[in-house]
């Protein structure tokens, strides 16, 4: 399912974008990559939610945004995840790392994180099979 | 977490499993009784469940409580110890279980049978002080239970008061001292029960009675290692009481399956705190006996838990009954279980031991991870502006190096695809991709079935994937539209988290 959604969003950008703009076409992909990821995770997922809700939210605001608007969302999201008592300090890393994590106890963050490198890793494996593919 | 429907159903599967485990406890607990009958000592020794159990069904108990029903009302103005007597001859005479020792002993055992109905009428009539005496003493031989029915049977406690009164007065020491059981009778009754459903502020004022008894007989009534640690629990009884929803730290920890003598939180009131120092080394042994039954209802439990909220924890011999600690352990071995998971997922972190040098590597994994999708994203942008780029050919070709090629998907998919895609590319701008419908859904069945597979994590079934469709053809439709207003300052700006996106 991820497979189909990745591709269909990828000969989309084909179509859409222009080819010399490298930079933007990447950016798209990995957009599209992630999106897929989170849509096929399901809304059972903490961690799909909160990459949606993120993606949703940045897509939003490259469409409609200006400098001020930016400027104005911009401290929000460097708000600093406060050290929560009974877990190691690397556990913030994590959080940072996995999306929706901050909201976490530490306990599901681990099992977030579980998921989340599963699909993660399938996602990679779709990409690589796609790149090998095309290339070939 | 929702504890009231859970409520009832555990205490009922509860009363269920519990008559079988109860029986043959009770049955032992008098067995060991009766020899020193008629001796009414402080602290007797723990007699519960060291001998064998007898038939652990249901029907011995609920003779047993059928027996007790008229036996009191049989001997009302008996004093104490004939009235011991004629119970037991009684008991002896209807069932293979003695009733066994008197009232010292029989109060600390703090478990009524799960048979509220027939215990219900029986209580609630609070007859003259030695037959009362005698019913409590008997119900406390009782082991575990469901206590909701028969706390609100004791809801009327003022009954108990006046009782234990008249008895003091009447009688003499024995009396007394069965009355102070008596008092603790309920309250022990009470106070163990931690699933939430006591039977209310009533039994709480009960406590408040206590004698310095009330804690030895509470202790050696319990086959949980009680003896570890005394909790003030009345606070506590008192918040779980009003609602059986309380979603306090101890009622948390039950799991509704087990039996309630394995209950760790122990709902005791202060006073207990003195009798349990007392009966630690008493108490120890059972628990090294009863540490071995768990495990055997561990298999039955767990299939019953997934149906509960909550968790019923243990507490190991040695270790401490604290609600607290007991919920750390409950933390700690969640999160030790996910760790091993997440070795598992993680490769080559077999060797590696330890929580921290384990978060690091999974770290790494995971940064690892979404460099690799952005190096994978560069590459396919790089890639994809090739002209003959066959989006049927590759999705055929992906699925038949992703699923090893079952051939009727490999015909199936191009045929579907095709269609599809053609029209989908006509309409990519508008997104008509929501008018694709059957064959969409009949793709990513397909794909599914696949990828499921493959990816080896269960996806939902699309049964969400109109509300998902939406918001990813939004989330695309953004992005892509962006095209615009984008310009190279949000590409060159760093992203201020550690999630590139």
């Amino acid at each position: 399912m991820s497979a189909f959604h990745f591709l269909r969003a990828l000969s989309q950008i084909n179509k859409t974008t222009p080819k010399s703009s490298l930079l933007l076409r990447s950016r798209r992909i990995r957009h599209a990559a992630y999106a897929s990821m989170a849509y096929t995770a399901g809304r059972s997922r903490l961690w799909s939610r909160a990459l949606l809700r993120r993606l949703q939210r940045r897509s939003r605001l490259r469409y409609f945004s200006s400098q001020r608007t930016r400027a104005v969302i911009a401290p929000r999201r460097l708000k600093a995840v406060r050290p929560r008592s009974g877990e190691p300090s690397r556990a913030e890393a994590l959080r940072r790392l996995v999306p929706g994590g901050a909201g976490m106890d530490y306990c599901s963050l681990l099992d977030e994180t579980a998921h989340y490198i599963q699909c993660l890793s399938s996602q990679v494996q779709l990409m690589q099979k796609v790149v090998g593919s095309i290339s070939s | 977490m929702e504890m009231d429907s859970n409520d009832k159903c555990g205490m009922e599967k509860r009363s269920g499993d519990h008559l079988n485990h109860q029986t043959s406890g009770i049955s032992a607990s008098w067995q060991f009784g009766t020899p020193s009958m008629g001796a009414v000592p402080a602290n007797p020794p723990i007699a519960m469940c060291q001998g064998a159990p007898i038939t652990s069904s249901s029907c011995p108990s609920v003779t047993v409580v059928d027996s007790f029903g008229p036996g009191p009302w049989n001997h009302p103005a008996n004093p104490q110890n004939s009235g011991f007597s004629n119970v037991q001859t009684t008991m002896s005479a209807s069932t293979s279980i003695p009733i066994g020792k008197p009232v010292s002993v029989s109060s600390r055992e703090m478990f009524l049978p799960p048979i509220p109905g027939i215990l219900l009428p029986s209580l609630s009539l609070f007859p003259a002080d030695s037959a009362f005496i005698e019913r409590a003493a008997r119900f406390s031989c009782f082991n575990g239970g469901n206590f909701s029915d028969i706390t609100n049977a004791f809801g009327p406690s003022e009954s108990l008061t006046p009782l234990s009164n008249a008895s003091r007065d009447v009688t003499g020491d024995q009396v007394q001292k069965s009355e102070l059981h008596l008092n603790e009778v309920p309250r022990d009754i009470v106070v163990p029960i931690g699933c939430g459903s006591i039977g209310g502020s009533p039994l709480n004022n009960r406590r408040d009675q206590g004698s310095s008894l009330v804690g030895g007989l509470s202790n050696e009534c319990w086959e949980a290692n009680f003896s570890e640690d005394d909790q003030e629990k009345s606070p506590e009884l008192t918040n779980t009481a009003g609602n059986s929803s309380s979603s306090d730290l101890a009622a948390k920890k039950r799991k509704r399956t087990d039996q309630d003598m394995e209950l760790d939180q122990v709902q005791r009131g202060p006073q207990l705190s003195t009798e349990n120092t007392k009966d630690t080394t008493e108490t120890k042994q059972k628990v090294e006996k009863n540490s071995s039954k768990p495990t055997g209802k561990q298999v039955k439990d767990s299939t019953e838990g997934p149906k509960e909220d909550y968790i019923h924890v243990r507490a190991r011999r040695g270790q401490a009954t604290n609600s607290h600690s007991l919920a750390e352990r409950v933390r700690r071995e969640k999160i030790s279980e996910r760790m091993k998971y997440l070795q598992d997922l993680v490769p080559g972190c077999s060797k590696v031991t330890g929580k921290a040098v384990m978060l690091d590597e999974i770290i790494n994994y995971v940064q690892s991870l979404q460099r690799q999708v952005e190096f994978l994203s560069m590459k396919l942008a790089t890639v994809n502006p090739r002209t003959d780029f066959n989006m049927e050919g590759t999705l055929s070709k992906d699925f038949s190096q992703t699923c090893g090629g079952s051939s009727s998907m490999i015909g199936f998919s191009p045929d579907m695809i095709l269609p599809q895609l053609h029209p989908s590319q006509q309409g990519l701008d508008q997104f008509g991709i929501s008018g694709m419908g059957n064959p969409s859904d009949a793709i990513r069945r397909a794909m599914n079935a696949q990828l499921t597979a493959m990816n080896g994590f269960k996806e939902p079934m699309p049964q969400i994937p109109d509300v998902w469709d939406d918001e990813l053809h939004n989330v695309m439709q953004l992005n892509y539209n962006a095209n615009p207003p984008f310009n190279s300052k949000e590409l060159n700006s760093k992203p201020r988290d550690g999630f590139p996106i």
